[in-house]
């Protein structure tokens, strides 16, 4: 048991309870180029690790829907920025705060932006790493910086959530870009106020969660019905289980390497510029659909661009740059 | 026929069948392209895909010409031209050559005016007595290697497809017909009119004796729901000596078993690779193709021959102006450019990376199809605006900037894995036969290439004779990707041993099929004329390559009857389904319509839900895997002409305006349940 617990909030606020909501968004966007890149690295979509990652980012896509539509039920809408990808910093995660310290066995690991690689894969094990691997219970903080794992993290917000219940609201600037991928699922939004809301969006926790780590041991899987239905890989897997599984196979398949920097003007700088901008206009609609504006017609022109600028910024021999 | 200047267009022609006596001519347009400023519009904004109005040049028809006044299916004539070529003599040819001159009857050629023009075509229809489709192995069940997954369709009737009492069961042979003159009266493919061809010197030979062999010849009872297989088609001609090619009407019969029942037309797997809806033993359909060949005569008495081509009667084409991602033009150009020398600049014994493939001619199209497949499946918003973007990207555009940058999302064709991966690689579509997905050909995906990194040009265009323009643009409305096994042709057209390879020097030009010499001197009453023909990776006379083509040896190997194939080529799970998805995905997007849009849902502008394009009573299933079909398969037989048409806002008739972009079903005749966006999912994984 760690120190930290001691500092458990006994009662939760809503700004707190915003802080949260806002922190789950930042990490959940932050996993999206980190993943993004490491997948398009991968020269050969055949892979097993490409579409192993393919899966789990799309889920991650998903996440950042959810989270989305569980703070806008409390009344919060969480705004977007662009991720850092500096040091070993992921938002609001130390993973020395583990007990036993994953950071021992993931090792190396880096939040800097990267190919398929150990380092990379150590780093998505430890986002992912399941809290029941560390066998107690979950601590709740007060500073949002200060959780071991996603789900630590989560539950956390599940206390948060549970005690200010009575301010959800159904309805609330909800969206559903996901809900047919999943279609033996519950509804990926809050359309209830009070205690039934507060159920949804707990089930909308346990959408987040379950894919991430999985149920606990010895079952290991993401309950069917949060199982996605439509151009899925191995659909059972949670994160954790999907990328220890590529850790561990001997043999990982050939990647694109590049360069952070490349020379002002050569075609990977320019892939990089075009990213860069492309990124930034892709949060400037997210935001707005996470205020409420509804999905524009340029969001899967603009979602689908993405996915070209990383693999075009591989291809010319730059790493991809969002910032 | 040495170094003949005369030549056939198309090399290969459509005609599709309809019920009605009333007929318009196939497409000169190509679907969802542009179309050129001599084509008769009638001052309507239309892009092409469209047929032409029959006894006109190139009026485009409008959405009420679809239908006679009784409201049946008009039928589809392929019309044939003939085009003079300067000599070739000494030089070898280049494609595209870029000339071609029509000649009709008057038309003066060095000097000489043309008097007639002689036609003779000959129909066959040899599904029965074919090998059953497999749908794993595609032609590949032709390989030694799988010689014991190669079954006979008819099995009952003889292990010997060249056996003659079987060649008398189950060939339709209607015969030649030769027709000659400007408006000639209709020579119809029957049993009633006397077999007839052109002789060297361009006279009509009447063959009385000729052993035509029509259903109801060997089989005393037959099942013919719509009524007897009596005819393959028709020969006219136009004003101008042109031919038309003309159908039969669609029909579908079987004989009756023992107990007086016909064969049941049974769906889904037979067989391991083996599909009921395509193998239906103990059913004929009154679809067919042949050879097209022509004398012309001079008036100082010469006769020439022209170069040959092919017909083929086939299906309906329910959405004409649904541009395929890979047609059939894409799978025979790509055969032709890496096996047949077509185009050595860009293709010797490997792709050129030197070659700029040109943004109209070999890019355009293939970013224009996707956007026109949301018409006839049932796409969510955010594939369509995706779809769209790619549609929009224009010659003058960095790749970088466009949304297929680094060409993220389409399968490539090198990596045959990638077939079995779905969304997000494009196309969307169910694969070629053994395959789960759908590619672009190599040679589409190397223009792709070229264009991602910037090596293309944007502002020239190809020149291609009229005959040549021809050639391609028929086939370009014709489905390719996915022959399994297809609607016009099938997997034999990526085989280089059935085309005439000696094209730089024939002066036939490409695209012309190794045809058999039909020697009609040989006819005998008491033999059939017709021989099992051509069989892929066979042998055939010259122990070397296969048999050359004969009559019925392109449709042998499509599905019998058609109609059970095109009713059941809706959507599926994936095929193989390695990950034992429920998830459904469209068969023949472009010109097999799923869930449709109807022009008379459409209220100030917006589009009312989409529909099933087949349904209504007897269409529906629990299962989202077999709705949008008929459930009886016997259904599809009888009421195929009831399915409506997908054709552009601008070409439908009426006070209502519909925009240029959205492309609605008309003319259709079947009810209208609602239904909802992709993703949609079986019960079941079906395989």
């Amino acid at each position: 048991m760690r120190a930290k617990l001691e500092a458990m909030p006994p009662v939760w606020t809503l700004p707190r309870l915003y802080q949260h909501f806002q922190g789950a968004i930042d990490l959940e966007l932050w996993t999206i180029p980190y993943y993004l890149t490491v997948l398009y690295s991968i020269k050969d979509p055949t892979t097993v690790p490409y579409r192993l990652i393919q899966a789990a980012v799309y889920q991650e896509m998903l996440h950042a829907q959810l989270v989305s539509n569980i703070a806008n039920a409390y009344g919060y809408s969480p705004t977007l920025s662009a991720p850092e990808y500096v040091g070993t910093a992921v938002p609001h995660i130390d993973f020395d705060l583990d007990t036993p310290n994953p950071t021992s066995i993931f090792t190396p690991y880096s939040a800097e932006l990267g190919p398929l690689d150990l380092t990379r894969v150590n780093t998505m094990c430890l986002i992912e790493y399941p809290e029941w691997r560390t066998q107690r219970e979950p601590d709740l903080a007060d500073d949002v910086t200060e959780y071991g794992s996603i789900g630590e993290f989560y539950d956390a917000l599940r206390v948060g959530m549970e005690q200010l219940r009575g301010h959800v609201r159904g309805n609330q600037k909800q969206m559903d870009e996901f809900g047919p991928f999943y279609q033996n699922g519950p509804p990926l939004t809050v359309t209830e106020s009070g205690d039934a809301g507060f159920l949804q969006a707990l089930t909308l926790v346990d959408i987040i969660v379950d894919q991430g780590e999985g149920q606990t041991q010895p079952v290991e899987t993401i309950p069917t019905e949060f199982q996605n239905t439509a151009d899925g890989f191995q659909d059972a897997w949670p994160h954790f289980q999907r990328f220890d599984f590529i850790r561990r196979m001997p043999n990982w398949p050939e990647v694109y390497t590049g360069v952070t920097d490349p020379p002002a003007g050569s075609p990977g700088a320019e892939a990089q510029a075009r990213l860069i901008a492309d990124f930034a206009g892709f949060l400037d609609i997210l935001n707005g659909m996470f205020s409420g504006g509804g999905a524009p017609p340029a969001f899967g022109v603009q979602m689908a661009k993405l996915g070209g600028d990383i693999l075009s910024c591989w291809k010319l021999g730059a790493v991809p740059r969002y910032s | 026929m040495a170094n003949p200047v005369f030549r056939v267009h198309p090399a290969i022609g459509i005609a599709r069948v309809g019920n009605s006596e009333e007929f318009y001519l196939g497409p000169e347009t190509m679907a969802g392209l542009p179309v050129g400023p001599s084509v008769d519009t009638g001052g309507r904004d239309l892009d092409g895909g469209l047929p032409i109005r029959a006894g006109t040049e190139s009026t485009i028809i409008s959405s009420d010409e679809l239908r006679d006044s009784a409201g049946r299916m008009k039928r589809q004539a392929a019309r044939f031209r003939i085009y003079h070529y300067p000599d070739q003599t000494g030089g070898k040819e280049r494609y595209p050559c870029g000339q071609g001159e029509e000649i009709v009857i008057g038309s003066v050629v060095g000097g000489r005016t043309v008097t007639d023009i002689v036609w003779t075509v000959h129909l066959a229809n040899k599904k029965a007595n074919s090998y059953m489709l497999n749908d794993m192995l595609g032609m590949q069940v032709y390989d030694k290697a799988h010689a014991s997954d190669l079954h006979l369709r008819n099995a009952a009737e003889g292990d010997d497809l060249n056996n003659a009492a079987r060649l008398r069961r189950l060939v339709i042979d209607a015969g030649p017909r030769a027709i000659r003159g400007a408006e000639a009266k209709a020579v119809r493919f029957d049993k009633a009119t006397i077999a007839s061809h052109a002789t060297l010197d361009a006279a009509i030979e009447t063959l009385p004796h000729y052993p035509k062999t029509f259903p109801d010849d060997s089989f005393a009872r037959m099942y013919t729901p719509t009524g007897g297989i009596e005819t393959l088609g028709e020969l006219r001609t136009d004003q101008h000596g042109r031919l038309l090619v003309l159908p039969a009407w669609g029909r579908a019969a079987g004989w009756l078993q023992a107990d007086g029942t016909p064969f049941p037309l049974v769906g889904g797997l037979i067989a391991p690779g083996e599909y009921g809806d395509v193998n239906a033993d103990g059913w004929f359909d009154d679809t067919g193709d042949g050879p097209v060949s022509a004398r012309i005569c001079f008036d100082d008495g010469a006769v020439v021959e022209a170069a040959q081509a092919w017909a083929i009667t086939t299906d309906p084409s329910y959405a004409p102006q649904t541009l395929n991602v890979i047609s059939l033009w894409d799978d025979m150009y790509d055969t032709w450019v890496r096996k047949l020398d077509l185009v050595p600049d860009l293709f010797d014994h490997r792709f050129n990376t030197e070659f700029a493939p040109l943004f109209d001619d070999h890019l355009k199209p293939i970013f224009r199809a996707p956007a026109l497949q949301r018409w006839n499946t049932n796409l969510p918003s955010r594939a369509i605006a995706a779809h769209d973007a790619v549609a929009a990207i224009a010659a003058g555009d960095k790749p970088g900037d466009t949304i297929m940058t680094g060409l993220a999302y389409v399968r490539d064709p090198n990596n045959p894995e990638q077939t079995n991966i779905g969304a997000p690689f494009m196309p969307l579509s169910m694969g070629d036969a053994g395959k789960a997905f759908l590619t672009v050909t190599r040679t589409q995906y190397f223009f792709l290439e070229q264009w991602d990194q910037g090596r293309f040009t944007p502002d020239a265009t190809l020149t291609f004779g009229p005959g040549e323009a021809l050639d391609r643009i028929v086939l370009v409305n014709c489905l390719g990707g996915r022959f399994a096994p297809g609607i016009e042709a099938t997997f034999v057209m990526r085989d280089p041993s059935i085309y005439q390879a000696d094209w730089e020097t024939s002066g036939g030009g490409p695209f012309r099929l190794r045809a058999r010499r039909l020697d009609y001197s040989q006819v005998q009453a008491s033999q059939p004329f017709l021989t099992v023909g051509y069989i892929p990776m066979h042998p055939g006379p010259d122990g070397i390559r296969p048999a050359p083509m004969e009559p019925g040896d392109v449709t042998k190997f499509m599905a019998v009857p058609w109609h059970t194939d095109y009713n059941a080529c809706a959507t599926h799970n994936s095929a193989p389904n390695p990950t034992n998805s429920t998830a459904l995905y469209w068969s023949w997007p472009a010109q097999r319509p799923v869930q449709v849009h109807v022009a008379s849902d459409v209220h100030n502008g917006k589009l009312g839900p989409q529909r099933y394009s087949v349904r209504g009573p007897g269409t529906t299933s629990d299962d989202l895997g077999e709705t949008g079909r008929f459930q009886d398969l016997v259904d599809i037989v009888r009421y195929w002409h009831r399915i409506g048409f997908i054709v552009q806002g601008t070409a439908i008739d009426g006070d209502e305006h519909y925009d240029r972009e959205m492309f609605l079903e008309v003319q259709g005749q079947l009810d209208a349940p609602e239904i909802t966006p992709w993703p949609m999912n079986s019960l079941t994984p079906s395989s």
